[in-house]
């Protein structure tokens, strides 16, 4: 009995302990929710109260903004607004001042070159470039002959062999007399070969042959048709007349009004000014270049894109003080307009970078034996009249060596050949790493590839490489140009790619031209192996100078151009211009130092 | 197969007042990007081609400057890459990156 009562005892015990503990709990957990709910509460108060501050510090700024300010008040709030801003502006006015000077200054080289070229330096040159055309026209009717063997493929060959050898002496030694037979030879090859580019010669040889070959042929009507362009210029060289020369203002104007507005309006009318002598230097530069009449480069030249500016007329009138929204949306006005100087700045430096990139009239004559040795299609050193250009833009004094090479511009057998490099194809692709900068630390054994291309195309080729017909990209990169006349009225704009192989792609389109730009950063000037590979046919041109053209149409293969070139230290500028026929359309860059090679 | 459902865990961080008292970093320069594709520096807009010889100028004068790159959550990969590797080639390695939604 006793036991049982201890028994019941320990449970009754136990029973009352855990009802205890269960409210205790519930207790504690209610407590718990509701200190939540009270910290939610409080933190709901918290916000509206915060909001409600919010809103009528809103309010009280904005009836301060419309309230009337004290003298003493505005003239502080002027003072402020001046001052240094305008010291800014000032800053930004005298460096486009520079820039323009500086402008002026190969606008006059170029117009020296154009207005002191006579008509015998002018002929010479054009013998030079029939010679050079005439040259490349057989090379790639033989070439076409011997791939894609037909009979009236090898028949026409045969034929621009002979003209050559014999149309041509005796027209550069009698013109006037000779002229017009040796240009209707070559009008009739022209013709033959675009006949032959028409109508598929060789369907019945084979199926699946029909065609091949086609797009050389029209390679070769364009190149009879460069070499018949040139007969008639030097039948008809263009006489120079008064009005035809350039004679725009590149005289800086004084500034007139020194206010703040006055030296804004004054900024954007420099710039108008930039833009102008700018166009006209790209002119100068085409009619230098083709030999052609300043009047007929200046319809070949794309203007610059000219942007539309702001011209914050509040700024006309002093700081309104009337309160202090006037005098903030004022404040305003005034960076915005620092900010807008700063972007023209910014805009000129980058055109006047083009333009020192390309010209360089003192070395004119190595520039010209550099583009006649970019045609030649073995490996060959560049590396040397590359140097030479870089110091002559450098003012670092001059490689007399070179100078002399460049006199004339036919000296390029003295561009050493390089002697034959393997490329192992597919070790290459596999390992090359990717780079665009490099410094003396760089550890890289082998082949590098060029990764980040900015791309602009398609624009109408009609299935034949013929670099004289020139497109925007070629006078200048501008990133943030928008072209109308891409293949079909296409919208061109320049779309950034990444290609994670030593094979870039262009979105693609038969009987094309793309133009792909990039930039290598050098921490000292150095000379690299270029190897360069395209399929159909590539332009390139570093820092402004050609060191790869190939005229004809090929297949993609690694080693296609071997160069070897100077990158200048600091920033490169790559810009390649790559043609495309039927088929697929690919491009390789890539750089390996020299000494990595033995 | 059924993917398994990812647990949520609500973390309530520790309130940090010195955090607070942290000063604006106003030596920050912020490129933004927006769904359109179009740039802005500092939260003006510029080209691209400006923008190149923006960073530029800045790489010569510090490689070292503390640059961001606000880029909004529709923009392209494409744009966001661009970027990337101009600040790569421009040797400006101080680089932030912040996904943002853009509200009108």
């Amino acid at each position: 009995m006793k036991k049982d009562l201890n028994r019941f005892g320990i449970l009754f015990f136990l029973g009352i302990s855990l009802i205890l503990h269960l409210l205790l709990f519930s207790l504690f957990s209610l407590t718990g929710l509701l200190d939540s709910q009270l910290k939610f509460d409080k933190e709901e108060i918290k916000l509206k109260a915060d909001q409600a501050k919010k809103r009528k510090k809103e309010k009280k700024l904005a009836k301060n903004l419309k309230k009337p300010l004290s003298s003493n008040q505005a003239k502080k709030l002027k003072e402020s607004i001046a001052g240094k801003k305008d010291l800014k502006l000032i800053l930004y006015r005298k460096k486009i001042q520079a820039q323009f000077e500086k402008l002026s200054k190969i606008y006059q080289q170029h117009q020296n070159t154009y207005s002191y070229q006579d008509s015998k330096q002018l002929g010479d040159e054009l013998k030079k470039r029939l010679q050079s055309a005439i040259f490349i026209l057989k090379l790639e009717s033989r070439k076409l002959a011997r791939r894609y063997s037909l009979e009236v493929r090898v028949k026409l060959a045969q034929e621009i062999q002979n003209f050559a050898n014999l149309r041509i002496p005796a027209f550069l030694a009698n013109p006037e007399k000779e002229g017009e037979k040796t240009s209707s030879a070559f009008q009739v090859i022209s013709l033959l070969a675009e006949k032959n580019a028409n109508a598929p010669l060789n369907r019945l040889a084979s199926p699946g042959w029909h065609s091949l070959g086609l797009s050389e042929d029209k390679q070769i009507a364009v190149l009879a048709k460069r070499v018949d362009e040139i007969i008639q210029q030097l039948r008809n060289p263009f006489k120079k007349h008064q009005d035809e020369n350039s004679n725009i203002d590149i005289s800086l104007s004084e500034i007139s009004d020194s206010s703040f507005f006055g030296q804004y309006q004054y900024i954007l009318s420099l710039e108008n000014q930039f833009l102008e002598v700018f166009d006209e230097i790209r002119a100068l530069e085409v009619a230098n270049e083709k030999l052609i009449s300043l009047s007929k480069a200046r319809k070949k030249v794309f203007p610059v894109q000219r942007k539309e500016r702001n011209s914050f007329n509040i700024l006309a009138n002093s700081a309104p003080v009337e309160n202090l929204a006037k005098l903030k949306e004022y404040a305003e006005a005034v960076k915005s307009s620092i900010e807008e100087a700063k972007k023209i700045h910014f805009r000129l430096a980058a055109l006047l970078n083009q333009l020192t990139q390309n010209s360089n009239p003192k070395a004119d004559n190595v520039q010209k034996a550099l583009a006649r040795a970019a045609q030649t299609s073995g490996s060959i050193d560049l590396s040397q009249a590359m140097r030479f250009l870089s110091s002559e833009g450098k003012g670092e004094g001059t490689n007399a060596k070179f100078a002399k090479i460049g006199e004339g511009g036919e000296n390029m057998q003295k561009m050493k050949k390089i002697p034959r490099i393997h490329l192992p194809s597919q070790k290459i692709q596999a390992t090359s790493l990717v780079g665009r900068r490099y410094s003396q630390e760089s550890e890289r054994a082998g082949w590098v590839y060029i990764d980040a291309w900015h791309i602009i195309g398609p624009w109408e080729n009609h299935g034949a490489v013929n670099y004289s017909v020139n497109h925007p990209p070629e006078q200048g990169v501008d990133l943030d140009a928008v072209y109308e006349n891409g293949k079909g009225g296409k919208v061109l704009r320049w779309e950034f790619t990444q290609s994670n192989n030593i094979r870039v792609i262009p979105p693609y389109a038969n009987d094309a031209t793309y133009y792909l730009f990039t930039e290598i950063y050098f921490e000292e000037g150095k000379d690299m192996l270029l190897s360069i590979s395209s399929d159909d046919a590539a332009k390139v041109w570093i820092n402004g100078q050609v060191i790869w053209q190939e005229n004809g149409l090929s297949s993609w293969y690694l080693g296609e151009g071997i160069r070897k070139v100077y990158f200048k230290k600091g920033i490169n500028i790559i810009l390649v211009r790559l043609e495309n026929g039927p088929g697929e359309v690919l491009f390789s860059f890539l750089l390996c130092p020299p000494e990595k090679l033995k | 197969m059924q993917k398994k459902q990812e647990k949520r865990i609500d973390v309530s961080l520790p309130s940090s007042k010195s955090a607070e008292k942290l000063l604006l970093d106003d030596k920050q320069q912020v490129i933004t990007l927006t769904s359109a594709g179009s740039f802005y520096f500092q939260g003006l807009p510029i080209g691209r081609s400006s923008l190149r010889e923006k960073l530029k100028s800045l790489s010569e004068e510090n490689p070292y400057i503390r640059i961001r790159l606000d880029a909004d959550k529709q923009s392209s990969i494409r744009n966001v890459a661009e970027i990337l590797d101009l600040l790569q080639f421009l040797n400006l390695k101080n680089v932030g990156i912040r996904t943002y939604e853009e509200r009108s």
